[in-house]
């Protein structure tokens, strides 16, 4: 894969003046499809997955991007827009509700200005619902506030919450003005990870509207209380929580519980006054429990572009089975293809469809499990690591098995889109240990094991010298794997099968498939592994997908890869890795950060933590050809319904 | 009989407990933790913790099967986190969708089979016999999901003149009747197909017995013979398909509500299950397990009902 580098503007200037001169040439005109207003746009939602929270601080329950990505962020938009419907992952200021902050005094301060928006009943977007918001996220994510969920009603809380980070690293907040706000962190932070995976979770919510206890409660000041910060003790850099976090009743807490129960009574999502003051291009007209939601232009929507269409439906699909009859049926504007029903793209492009990948900002993976006694040491031979790297054929397995539709991954950084800035040359420029038969075993033999093609290979020179197998594998160790991946999916079976296949025949690594529902493989991957706390019942597992940077748009490998980190499944650990995401998080200026990204990357493209696997698409979308504002797709993963229209 | 009546009511209580105790323990067996699968990979250990002890996990099995007990006698049924809805709702929205796609198929495939049974005894190994015996073979080897493309593809997409799913905006599909055509037909003719061969055999079976050389001999009309002494008789191996069949309505059609987008009990039940939603799963299978013991309970009454030799003690 080639990488691109960034286009100055005089270089972008040279290519448009060339483009215009060829179009002038040739006699040709540019056309845009005139479009008209009003129309009903036809979303089909995943199969069996309905949106069923409205809350925008959703707990990790309900933390998904069908509850917030494609349903509650058209609603309710955060201060700071991420991605902006052309497949950057940036920043978009155009669609937040908040100015580019600024940071000072080295990084440890930040200043935000707001636009002046306002909400759907009219009332000013302030800095006091911003405040709002911070006093609930810092109550709902306080380690040491009470209890507050039970089996019959589930708290609130914040899925993208990680302990020690965002809010805890914020020592004070407070509004300055109407439309102004100022922080104060913890330690200096790089501006464009703070902006980037700390401030991007701040959604404004209608403080004059939502700040109750009950429903038949006067509105009032209940959060306030939470300003008041504390430190968490044996912190370093000190970590803050709120001295007041109230209780299920009273207080933010109270707040945040009350706005959450009123999110767990789906049935009134469309009439409850609470879910109709809104700040984003939509509010919910009509909603069943099932998951059908419609929702129509907010008239008052303060953002550009507004609305054109009269409405957007969001249909929900017991099956894929059901949603592709729908799709032929013609009765969606936005649908997908399942993967297996490919071969009828050509069908649907006939019948008035259009074909669109769409790719996140992620990337695929499955993980080791470093603490298993008898295999983590092997798997914790770098040599090892590549050798099965090695036996990884991404671009087969993309031909073959996913019709062609994935991108190789190369390392943590996603390599989709391939504008990317991110991606560091050695990354962007392929995989770093692409298929090679020879090459494993090569190494497998350079490390003192006999290699018994089409059998088990067996160490046969213990030790921790450079030709031997390394520390903790005995005389006689055979690679030998238990590899659970999820059930479902034709084309993770085929990789996992053709993995196993070629892994024995080549490099006698043996490896014995299981499977399970999806759910119980994440149950096994996330299991808390750790080193003091082994998992013995297995050595690899595929979930088939990996990491979706969203809400943390910045690529950095904090909460997955980072020693400790709440999603490192296999419980990878490495020093020198640690210090390179602690130099993301803490750059200094533009310069710094980059390089301090492509560090952290190359490092991981070469050490391998996990199995890198082809990306593939979110879905395979298929769109009505007369429908335009979809010719790109969400990055990660959201929807922008105000850009459509029919021609 | 209200004294076998209350032995088998006993009997059903044992079972039903027996069931959720079995279940109970099978799906704290499952790999991974319900917390695990409820906050999804990205949550911490503290959280975990938390919702843990929030929600009794830490507890010994025995206390937690004690606590759901406790709470399906005050009719909780617990918390689905996958579907943001009490257990007990989420059933209330779906059986009675179950209930009307699954219950009108089978009282349909019911009025069809039978007749059609008695006419293929009656006109046994002739051409129509041969006919729709290789018509019932067929539907019931067809796989669901392929019959329901099937007519999808012939109903809507070809002649367009049936929906390809159930209504979608509407709470019960019954607002809607168009859209439940096609799953109902499904469901119908495999069903039919079923039945009908089981009539047949039955009717067979019966129409050598001795008493209907009796009743014969007696001078008693072929028609009569037919309908009052045979087919009283043969309807008992029917009565206990529909008995076991109660189970099914309940439970759902998991294949038609997925071809069909209807989000009845079936898909309900299969959600659950690949999602770890564990009290939804607890509650189905005890809907279920009540229905089928109440479908057997009932078949055995029907049974005293069509034939006056047996009698219950």
């Amino acid at each position: 894969m080639r990488h691109i580098p960034k286009l100055s503007f005089w270089r972008l200037a040279g290519v448009a003046a060339v483009t215009a001169l060829f179009v002038a040439a040739c006699g040709g005109t540019t056309t845009t499809p005139k479009t008209t207003t009003g129309g009903t746009v036809t979303f089909a939602e995943g199969p069996s997955a309905p949106p069923s929270y409205i809350f925008p601080m959703a707990s990790g329950t309900y933390f998904s991007v069908t509850n917030l990505s494609d349903f509650s962020q058209l609603m309710y938009v955060p201060l700071f827009w991420f991605g902006n419907n052309t497949s950057d992952p940036v920043f978009n200021a155009q669609l937040s509700i908040g100015n580019q902050p600024v940071f000072s005094n080295n990084n440890t301060e930040v200043s935000i200005t707001l636009k002046h928006w306002v909400w759907s009943n009219g009332k000013p977007i302030t800095a006091r619902d911003v405040v709002f918001w911070l006093n609930l996220l810092s109550a709902a994510t306080d380690p040491n506030a009470p209890a507050v969920g039970s089996s019959s009603a589930p708290g609130p809380g914040w899925g993208a919450a990680v302990p020690g980070a965002f809010p805890q690293n914020v020592v004070s907040y407070q509004a300055t003005g109407t439309y102004s706000l100022h922080m104060t962190l913890n330690s200096s932070y790089n501006p464009r990870w703070f902006l980037y995976n700390e401030l991007s979770q701040i959604t404004p919510l209608p403080q004059q509207a939502w700040d109750e206890l009950s429903a038949s409660g006067p509105i009032g000041n209940y959060d306030a209380g939470a300003e008041a910060r504390t430190t968490l003790p044996n912190t370093s850099p000190a970590e803050y929580v709120p001295t007041n976090p109230g209780n299920g009743t009273s207080g933010a807490l109270g707040v945040a519980q009350f706005i959450n129960s009123q999110s767990q009574t789906l049935g009134t999502y469309a009439t409850n006054p609470l879910w109709q003051v809104v700040s984003g291009p939509f509010v919910l007209n009509a909603y069943t429990t099932a998951g059908y939601a419609k929702m129509v232009p907010n008239k008052s929507y303060s953002g550009s572009p507004k609305p054109t269409i009269s409405a957007f439906i969001e249909e929900p699909f017991t099956s894929d089975t059901a949603e592709f009859n729908a799709l032929k049926a013609g009765s969606l504007t936005i649908g997908y293809i399942p993967t297996q029903d490919i071969s009828q793209k050509a069908l649907l492009e006939k019948s008035g469809y259009t074909f669109n990948p769409w790719y996140s900002f992620g990337f695929t993976y499955f993980p080791y499990n470093f603490t298993e006694p008898t295999t983590g040491p092997i798997m914790k031979q770098l040599y090892f690591r590549q050798a099965f790297q090695s036996l990884v054929n991404q671009p087969q397995y993309i031909s073959d098995f996913l019709a062609g539709y994935g991108v190789a991954t190369n390392g943590p950084v996603p390599t989709y889109p391939l504008h990317n800035p991110d991606v560091s040359p050695l990354e962007g420029g392929g995989q770093v240990y692409p298929y090679s038969a020879s090459k494993a075993v090569g190494l497998l033999k350079a490390h003192g094991w006999t290699v018994n093609a089409g059998g088990v290979s067996t160490c046969t020179k213990p030790g921790t010298a450079s030709d031997e197998c390394g520390q903790g594998i005995a005389n006689g160790a055979q690679l030998n794997f238990r590899l659970l991946y999820a059930q479902g999916s034709v084309a993770l079976t085929n990789e996992m099968t053709a993995l196993q296949s070629t892994a024995q025949q080549v490099a006698g690594i043996k490896i014995t498939l299981s499977t399970a529902p999806f759910q119980q493989v994440i149950g096994t991957a996330f299991n808390g592994c750790t080193f003091s706390s082994p998992c013995n019942g297995w050595d690899m597992a595929n979930w088939g997908g990996g990491w979706v940077y969203s809400p943390d748009y910045f690529p950095t490998g904090g909460e997955i890869l980072g020693t400790g980190a709440s999603s490192n499944a296999g419980d990878y650990s490495d020093t020198t890795n640690d210090a390179n995401i602690k130099a993301t998080h803490t750059a200094a200026n533009d310069t710094a950060e980059l390089k301090a990204l492509f560090t952290y990357e190359d490092y991981l493209a070469k050490q391998l933590p996990v199995v890198y696997m082809p990306t593939t698409p979110y879905q395979l979308t298929m769109y009505k050809s007369n429908l335009t504002g979809l010719e790109h797709q969400g990055i990660f993963d959201e929807l922008y319904p105000q850009y459509y229209a029919f021609s | 009989m209200i004294g076998y009546l209350i032995r088998r009511v006993g009997q059903a209580i044992v079972v039903l407990i027996g069931v959720t105790i079995i279940t109970f323990i099978l799906l704290h067996l499952l790999p991974g933790s319900p917390v695990r699968a409820i906050l999804g990979p990205r949550a911490s250990a503290a959280a975990i913790k938390q919702l843990n002890e929030e929600l009794g996990f830490n507890k010994p099995l025995y206390v937690q099967y004690g606590i759901w007990v406790w709470n399906l006698v005050h009719l909780n049924l617990g918390f689905s986190y996958k579907l943001n809805q009490p257990v007990m709702a989420l059933i209330g929205q779906r059986l009675p969708k179950t209930l009307f796609l699954v219950g009108s198929s089978l009282v349909l495939a019911v009025i069809l089979a039978v007749p059609l049974g008695i006419w293929q005894a009656v006109r046994r190994n002739r051409p129509d016999d041969y006919v729709l015996t290789g018509m019932s073979f067929i539907f019931y080897s067809m796989p669901t999901f392929l019959l329901g493309i099937l007519l999808i593809i012939v109903f809507n997409q070809t002649l367009n003149w049936l929906p390809f799913e159930a209504p979608q905006n509407q709470t019960y599909p019954w607002t809607d009747l168009n859209g439940m055509v096609l799953p109902v037909v499904t469901l119908t003719a495999v069903t039919v197909a079923l039945f009908s061969r089981y009539m047949r055999s039955s009717m067979l079976e019966q129409s050598i017995q001795d008493y209907v050389r009796t009743a014969r001999a007696k001078g008693v009309s072929n028609q009569a013979v037919l309908l009052v002494h045979v087919l009283r008789n043969a309807l008992i191996p029917v009565i206990t398909l529909i008995g076991l069949s109660i189970g099914g309505i309940v439970g759902g059609a998991v294949v038609t509500e997925s071809v069909f987008n209807y989000p009845g009990m079936g898909l309900l039940y299969y959600n659950a299950a690949v999602t770890d939603d564990f009290p939804t799963l607890l509650g189905f299978v005890v809907v279920v397990a009540l229905a089928t013991v109440l479908g057997n309970l009932l078949a055995d009454i029907l049974y005293a009902v069509a034939d006056p030799r047996i009698r219950y003690v």
